[in-house]
């Protein structure tokens, strides 16, 4: 399936299942601080990406170690404690932009 | 302990005051550090057995990367004073410092460029280190571009100042890239702790240089700040004072 070994599913299903509330909670964060603005787009697109990459490393990097064979428990803790950063964190901050938004 | 000392220091014509007395003295241990640490390096320096002369870039590509994350750091810091105690000097410090940071960190990345042509063979990889260092440039990029987009002054603060929170996170990812990952950039030059693995000719010039550049960083952050302050609170009494000052002084000569 999606052209990789069954072996390496169970951690590309991991990785998702981590990776997926990290990056909704960080584009979250940017469309809070960008949502008042006039054409935010491009701006939301240059604040989120940058906080994305690490999540991508750590992603692309698991499943990578996958398909070596190698082991996936350092990147899946990783992804894990961005996740828990993220769900425990975010939501002051978009709280915050929140806030800033809707004096502007 | 009384943090009166720190409340007073984030009244804006006691700070205009405080920096203009140290700014020439930083200017000038900057200016000695830093001319004596690069023509020691650059031109006096032993050169690498195995990288030659271009080994002599790492005297200001090394402060230059350091610098670039120290900024960021500051950043975050100031973000946090501006958010908890509503300092306003803070965002002072935020908005003039992120330009600062953005070019060491664009120095840094043109300067690693230039060494990793004739040492590795190409300009640039997706190593860790190089990868994270990109992403703070973006990060950089992104904070400046958020705090021109919003024109109400005190939510653009506050939106930095978030901003610039969530993004320290990339700061240590960079410093222990080059331990968890050994890709291709090396390992940390020196610690806090260890004798560098470098003969002391090479090194002593990089103790020069890089408080030479966060000397002069700090240089340029208190003239930008100063300059920053009179822009904002320049109808205020103390502001009109030190620019009349300045000119009557000049009218008398």
């Amino acid at each position: 399936m999606l052209g990789l070994p069954s072996t390496s599913l169970p951690t590309l299903m991991i990785t998702l299942a981590l990776g997926t509330p990290v990056l909704t909670l960080l584009g979250a964060i940017g469309a809070a601080l960008t949502v008042g603005l006039r054409r935010g787009g491009l701006l939301l697109a240059l604040l989120v990406l940058p906080l994305y990459i690490p999540v991508l490393i750590l992603g692309s990097g698991a499943l990578r170690a996958a398909l070596d064979g190698l082991a996936v428990q350092g990147f899946v803790l990783w992804l894990a404690s961005l996740a828990a950063l993220a769900i425990t964190l975010a939501p002051w901050a978009i709280i915050a932009g929140l806030r800033i938004s809707l004096n502007e | 302990m009384s943090w009166a000392w720190f409340h007073r220091l984030a009244s804006p014509p006691r700070f205009y005051g405080l920096a203009g007395r140290l700014l020439p003295w930083l200017g000038v241990a900057a200016a000695v550090l830093l001319i004596v640490g690069m023509v020691w390096g650059l031109a006096f320096a032993p050169p690498d057995y195995q990288q030659g002369n271009s080994v002599r870039i790492l005297y200001i590509h090394v402060p230059a990367a350091m610098l670039a994350q120290s900024c960021y750091v500051l950043l975050a810091i100031a973000g946090v004073v501006s958010l908890v105690w509503k300092i306003k000097l803070a965002d002072v410090a935020l908005h003039s410092a992120a330009p600062i940071g953005a070019s060491m960190t664009a120095l840094a990345l043109v300067t690693g460029a230039i060494w990793g042509k004739p040492t590795w063979g190409a300009w640039w990889v997706w190593d860790a280190r190089l990868t994270s260092m990109l992403i703070l440039l973006f990060l950089y990029a992104g904070l400046i571009a958020l705090g021109q987009a919003i024109s109400n002054r005190d939510s653009a603060a506050k939106a930095c100042a978030v901003l610039a929170i969530v993004g320290v996170v990339n700061v240590p990812i960079i410093k222990y890239s080059v331990v968890w990952w050994s890709t291709l950039h090396q390992g940390a030059t020196f610690t806090l702790t260890e004798k560098p693995a470098m003969p002391a000719e090479m090194w002593l010039p990089l103790a020069l240089t890089v408080p030479g550049f966060y000397l002069f960083f700090g240089c340029v952050l208190l003239l930008r700040m100063r300059t920053e302050l009179l822009r904002r609170e320049g109808r205020s009494q103390w502001a009109q004072a030190a620019l009349g000052l300045s000119i009557d002084s000049r009218k008398t000569r």
